[in-house]
């Protein structure tokens, strides 16, 4: 796929997902003006790109369901929810014929058999008096509302490069109304010998007539608008007449413009050249670079921990104020570059109000679906490899979760089913819940039914935790029904898997009549992180920065205590201990003169790691382990110290999972 | 001269030139390029006609396409050159 067809491809989805947004918020908290606006100019800027491109079927389809959405918009139709659920249809067909154009492949007879049923419902629409709310119906002359435009456009030096033709966008803007006249601006333009084939010299005068807004008209120049000065603006009659003098006279190049002209034209030109300083502030950037771009600054934070022990050796002062400077920069660098990656959970998480609107349309159920912390930020790769799983339980909370509307209004509970989807950050991690009010899991029906299906023995004594995990295992499902929404057994064990691949874990609480929470934890990233590096016996060690809560010295006091029970007694609390030095065969450190406790954290939880050395933070850039190392116990990847010697990066989630902590 | 290619575009950008180059060196008071062939050109190439023909201007020689395509004649219009670079239909 070109870079452009790409452009196109991410515009369109990116439209697509913000008008299924407003369609759907439209039929929970009903129809406003700024719902239309936004599905109007989803069909609207479709169109114009797919103009560009000359994707026919689209421009095709998109401008019958703008003329539609134009109606709704102008009062003629109103928008009710047969209309919504139609325009939901008309979303996704568009996503279709979007993915057969960027991928070049022949629109499936279904699809067109599609298109046909969906253009004649929106044709009867569009003619059907009854669809027309009396009270808002305007009189004709109000819509009907020509403007005349004047339109200037010049090439910028790179404008060829991009690959864009301007005759394709000329030629779609001629769709829009009608071309009065074009006048090409001919006074830069080179004779032959001196010509850069490359770099446009053209500029273009254009007087436009249609039924169309000035931002409308920017909008058709919108895919190519950093390559180009554009002006805009109203042309009255006596303008035009005077647009007819700057006209050149056949076959006598060049163009003779008022020199008054020029200077509005330039003026113009340089505002809106200042304007698009302003307004364009994002880039769009294939996330390989960015990938790659990480990886050069995670092996240039190893070398610059080389250069840092070199610094250490000779005790040179100005080549340490220098490493400490270069150390700092890099952080920042490195936190930067992080940040690019970042990507608020919202968008994503818009995504799955049409699947839960879906399900529960099909399920015949009301649900107040709502999203909280969109504006929370996680690793877009964590983003995209979450998103299946979060699916999968939103689809079971709907399906299974949430009752139907009579068995609610029975137990006293409201019609609508709530379902909530949030996610908010916590000791360096991002925890994402689903919470619904439905019916919750009844405990003594899923140890019944684990045991029934032997996934545990008859005699086994399971705590509350450890019987909701059951439903993660393989084969389980608690569903009375299965239904072709979820409920097929073979779909939280995967989920698990999923987020356990991400270095993420799931608990599952529920209390029965009340309704059930699953929640999620996931680290932040999955590249660079700030540890704290120590050491035990002879292996250097690290735990994610964020997940130490405070260090203590090991004492004679905390040596009894342990001996008899494996806790520690921290101000009062008993937190267990684990002796790390023990628990992975360590031989002694003889150099090492005391043990500490390093005190971790993970959600509510806290234990101890007793360990030898401290070395303190430590910007560690995770390598994984290899297939010798996979099913090694607590660990979660390693990292090059400096010095050339492994560090091992520990699992603090599964350490506590592997312990039975909670 | 005729081109042989259906599309032309910026990537035959510097060869046409150079084609167009080779006409402006002989002295012949009309040049006829033969777009027969091409039924789709760019604003690139539209932008060196034109140049020629202000070359060609400067020493009182004049230049015309001719048999050109629908293709053409349609972007000659929509970019309002069609007012500059005379053609014959095809």
């Amino acid at each position: 796929m070109s870079e452009e067809l790409e452009y196109f491809n991410e515009d369109a989805q990116e439209q697509l997902q913000m008008m299924e947004s407003a369609l759907l918020d439209a039929m929970e908290k009903g129809v406003n003006s700024e719902y239309i606006g936004t599905i109007f100019r989803a069909m609207h800027t479709i169109k114009g790109v797919a103009g560009m491109f000359s994707f026919e079927d689209i421009i095709s389809f998109t401008h019958i369901a703008e003329n539609l959405m134009d109606a709704v918009r102008n009062g003629k139709i109103a928008l009710n929810e047969d209309l919504l659920m139609l325009l939901l249809e008309c979303k996704d067909h568009v996503g279709e014929l979007v993915h057969c154009a960027v991928e070049s492949i022949a629109i499936p007879q279904n699809t067109l058999e599609k298109d046909k049923l969906l253009k004649l419902t929106i044709k009867e629409y569009l003619e059907s008096p009854a669809d027309k709310p009396k009270a808002l119906q305007k009189p004709e002359e109000e819509v009907s509302n020509s403007n005349l435009w004047h339109i200037s456009l010049y090439l910028k030096e790179h404008f060829f490069e991009t690959g864009m033709d301007l005759l394709s966008i000329l030629a779609y803007l001629q769709r829009l109304g009608t071309l009065h006249s074009i006048s090409p601006v001919l006074d830069k333009l080179p004779g032959l010998e001196l010509i850069d084939p490359h770099k446009p010299y053209l500029g273009f005068e254009i007087e436009f007539e249609g039924e169309i807004t000035k931002e409308e008209i920017v909008e058709v120049f919108e895919f190519v608008e950093d390559d180009i000065t554009l002006d805009v603006f109203s042309a009255t009659k006596a303008q035009d007449m005077e647009a007819e003098e700057i006209k050149p006279q056949e076959q006598e190049p060049p163009i003779q413009i008022k020199p008054t002209e020029i200077q509005t034209i330039q003026a113009k030109k340089e505002s809106l050249v200042k304007q698009a300083g302003n307004v364009s502030q994002s880039l769009r950037v294939d996330s390989s670079k960015i990938d790659t771009l990480i990886d050069t600054i995670s092996e240039m934070v190893i070398a610059n921990a080389r250069i840092n022990r070199y610094v250490e050796k000779y005790a040179d002062a100005d080549l340490e104020e220098v490493c400490i400077e270069l150390g700092t920069l890099l952080e920042e660098l490195r936190n930067n570059v992080m940040n690019i990656r970042m990507v608020a959970v919202g968008e994503s998480f818009e995504k799955f109000r049409r699947v839960v609107n879906d399900v529960a349309r099909k399920l015949n159920k009301k649900i107040n679906f709502t999203i909280q912390g969109g504006d929370t930020e996680l690793d877009k790769t964590v983003i995209e490899k979450i998103a299946d799983p979060l699916l999968h339980m939103l689809r079971n909370s709907v399906d299974h979760g949430i009752e139907t509307t009579q068995e609610r209004l029975e137990k006293g509970k409201s019609e609508y089913g709530n379902v909530e989807l949030r996610a908010y950050p916590e000791s360096g991690a991002i925890v994402i819940e689903i919470e619904d009010d439905g019916k919750g899991l009844a405990l003594d029906a899923i140890i019944s039914k684990a045991r029934a299906k032997g996934i545990i023995d008859e005699s086994e004594e399971l705590s509350d935790a450890e019987a909701y995990k059951l439903i993660f295992e393989p084969g389980f499902s608690t569903a009375a029904v299965i239904s072709d929404i979820s409920g097929r057994g073979v779909g939280m064990d995967v989920v698990k898997k999923n987020i356990e691949a991400l270095k993420g874990e799931i608990e599952l609480q529920s209390k029965v009549g009340k309704g059930s929470c699953f929640t999620i934890r996931l680290p932040l990233t999955l590249a660079i992180i700030e540890g704290f590096l120590f050491q035990v016996g002879h292996t250097n060690y690290i735990i994610p920065l964020d997940m130490v809560s405070e260090v203590i010295e090991f004492t004679a006091k905390h040596r009894v205590n342990m001996r008899e029970n494996n806790l520690f007694d921290l101000r009062g609390t008993l937190l267990p201990l684990l002796d790390i030095r023990n628990y992975y065969n360590e031989l002694p450190c003889k150099m090492c003169e005391r043990q500490n406790i390093i005190v971790v954290k993970y959600g509510r939880n806290k234990m101890g790691l007793l360990v030898d050395e401290l070395f303190g933070e430590y910007q560690t850039v995770i390598k994984p382990l290899g297939r010798l190392f996979q099913n090694a116990p607590g660990l979660y990847g390693a990292s090059i110290l400096g010095s050339g010697e492994i560090a091992l990066i520990f699992d603090i989630p599964a350490l506590f999972e592997m312990l039975k902590i909670n | 001269m005729i081109f042989e290619s259906d599309v032309l575009g910026i990537e035959e950008a510097d060869g046409i030139r150079d084609a167009l180059l080779s006409c402006l060196e002989n002295e012949e008071p009309l040049i006829m390029i033969d777009l027969i062939n091409v039924n789709k050109i760019d604003l690139s190439i539209i932008q060196l006609f034109l140049s020629l023909r202000q070359s060609l201007h400067n020493q009182n020689r004049k230049m015309v396409l001719i048999n050109c395509t629908n293709g053409v004649v349609d972007a000659l219009k929509l970019s309002g050159c069609s007012q500059f670079l005379e053609c014959s239909y095809e």
